[in-house]
């Protein structure tokens, strides 16, 4: 055991990455008063067998891009963005994406066209359009190719920059960043794509993109854009029988939101388990089923009391949907286990009638 | 500033901890560098308040762990390539044996390396890391025993090994 306690006492943090981190810390403790926790409080620490049910008023606002400094904003509603963010979306999922007049219309209200360029090491990258809703925020970009290296892209690429809130210097969780591909005009095609987790998008978020930081030197990256977010068209909480669905898989769901790009679980679980939601699909009224493109969780913290767990978990679709064409949410659940195996699905019909 | 001083305070002492800890159950050194940013934003956030050091700091333990597993169950991590993504991480231990211990830690299922490291290092008797996992106690002396057992066969088989080599050669 005394090669054990030696090799574990050579283990620590970075001093520089303790010094970032201590700084974020420090800058979110100062933050005089957190408009986000305002706009989406924390859930208070409550036992899991609480008796009533917080299911919080949900009110859509309809919304545009506010502002994006040094950045051209155009008009909403553009077909060519609607054409331009399913080709992103395509290079994401690797899926062909036929849409209907409706889903180009659900891409283009939760959409903006950017024009924003990051200068990196691989040469100039181009954010050229948001898409975005309440949970999401996927940033397609273009790459200039260039002669002395066919691909512009290597995994640095990936790593340049850092995505969080300028209010609450919170981070974003960085889903995934999506190789870019080659197209016709010569350009290169990639996709980042960002989540907030429990946080949420809101009105007002200001959304800062910084180049990474480069050690202790340099703590903090160059302030490269900063995008400023409203909410999202078109969310809808979706009603559900709370006390029903926690006898049935003793889960306390508190809101399900579903919006034409993705679906949003929160509430509050035993601390023991990890609930999955990852085989949730959608039935539309035409019989089609909409899978599941992405599915993660985040917000799942232990209270302090270590007997719940406050969970949150999102979905973001393959294809957009047109909330008026949902017939039937399947919630299908699970448990995952410490070794990444899981128990039996459980699946529960909601109809997509709305509160 | 009072709470500043206490972030500040919890951060210095636990901060490698915390790190320790994500990186004993997922083994990715950045996702143990974003979950210690995590769980002490959480720790901002929420301001719990202890009834003594021992529980502030099985809070932060448990915040830990509770974060590493939904960051490894996601379908993010099984499906999508990680933004952060980097090759594994080299530790510049001091000893090729510690190194070796790594390597062999490393091949251990997190369940087994997060009740290893809090047992053996963070010194918590087997009913405390109960609590803290919410496991049996039976079941931790179960892992504990396992997790011996597979070291030691990991040891041997490596012993074996150089032995073949030395025999090669």
């Amino acid at each position: 055991m005394k090669t054990y306690k030696t090799m574990y006492s050579q283990i620590y943090l970075e001093d520089g990455k303790k010094q970032e981190i201590l700084q974020t810390l420090l800058q979110q403790e100062a933050a005089p008063e957190n408009p986000r926790q305002r706009k989406s409080p924390l859930k208070k620490e409550e036992p899991f067998n609480r008796n009533s049910i917080g299911m919080p008023a949900y009110i859509a606002i309809f919304f545009c891009l506010i502002l994006l400094p040094g950045a051209t904003i155009f008009a909403m509603g553009n077909p060519a963005l609607a054409e331009r963010i399913s080709t992103a979306f395509e290079s994401l999922f690797h899926t062909q994406q036929d849409l209907s007049d409706g889903q180009k219309e659900a891409y283009a209200q939760h959409s903006q066209e950017l024009d924003q360029l990051l200068q990196t090491e691989n040469g100039t990258l181009h954010l050229d359009s948001i898409l975005y809703d309440e949970r999401y925020l996927f940033l397609p970009f273009t790459m200039d190719s260039r002669i002395d290296s066919p691909l512009p892209y290597t995994p640095s690429l990936a790593s340049d920059f850092d995505f969080y809130f300028a209010d609450s210097q919170l981070p974003l969780s960085s889903v995934a960043a999506k190789d870019p591909l080659p197209q016709e005009d010569g350009h290169w095609l990639g996709s980042y794509l960002l989540t907030a987790e429990e946080e949420g998008f809101h009105e007002g978020d200001v959304i800062c993109i910084r180049q990474k930081s480069q050690g202790e030197q340099n703590p903090q990256g160059e302030l490269l854009a900063k995008v400023t977010l409203p909410p999202v068209p078109g969310s809808q909480d979706i009603s559900f029988p709370a006390e029903q669905l926690k006898e049935a898989i003793g889960l306390q769901i508190d809101k399900i939101t579903l919006s034409p790009l993705s679906l949003g679980i929160n509430g509050i679980s035993p601390a023991k388990d990890m609930r999955i939601f990852c085989n949730s699909y959608l039935e539309l009224q035409d019989g089609t089923m909409v899978r599941p493109g992405l599915s993660g969780s985040g917000g799942a913290y232990d209270s302090s009391s270590f007997k719940s767990t406050d969970f949150s978990y999102h979905i973001l679709w393959e294809t957009p949907v047109e909330l008026d064409q949902v017939k039937i949410i399947h919630l299908v659940t699970n448990v995952m286990n410490e070794d990444g195996t899981t128990g039996e699905d459980h699946e529960i019909l909601l109809p997509a009638r709305t509160e | 500033m009072e709470t500043n001083s206490r972030v500040e305070k919890l951060f210095e002492q636990y901060a490698d901890m915390v790190y320790r800890t994500a990186l004993s159950y997922g083994k990715d050194p950045h996702l143990a560098e974003d979950v210690v940013q995590e769980v002490f934003l959480r720790l901002i956030k929420k301001n719990p308040q202890f009834e003594s050091p021992a529980h502030e700091k099985a809070w932060l333990i448990r915040v830990a762990v509770n974060r590493c597993k939904s960051l490894l169950v996601s379908g993010w991590r099984k499906r999508m390539r990680p933004l952060d993504e980097a090759p594994e991480h080299a530790i510049p231990f001091e000893r090729e044996e510690e190194h070796q211990m790594y390597e062999m830690l490393l091949q251990l299922p997190p369940k087994y390396r997060i009740v290893l490291y809090l047992r053996y290092y963070e010194q918590y008797q087997v009913k405390e890391i109960a609590g803290l996992l919410h496991l049996t106690p039976n079941a931790v002396s179960a892992r504990l025993s396992r997790a011996k057992k597979m070291m030691k066969l990991e040891l041997t088989e490596d012993f074996q090994r150089k032995e073949m080599c030395h025999e090669n050669i």
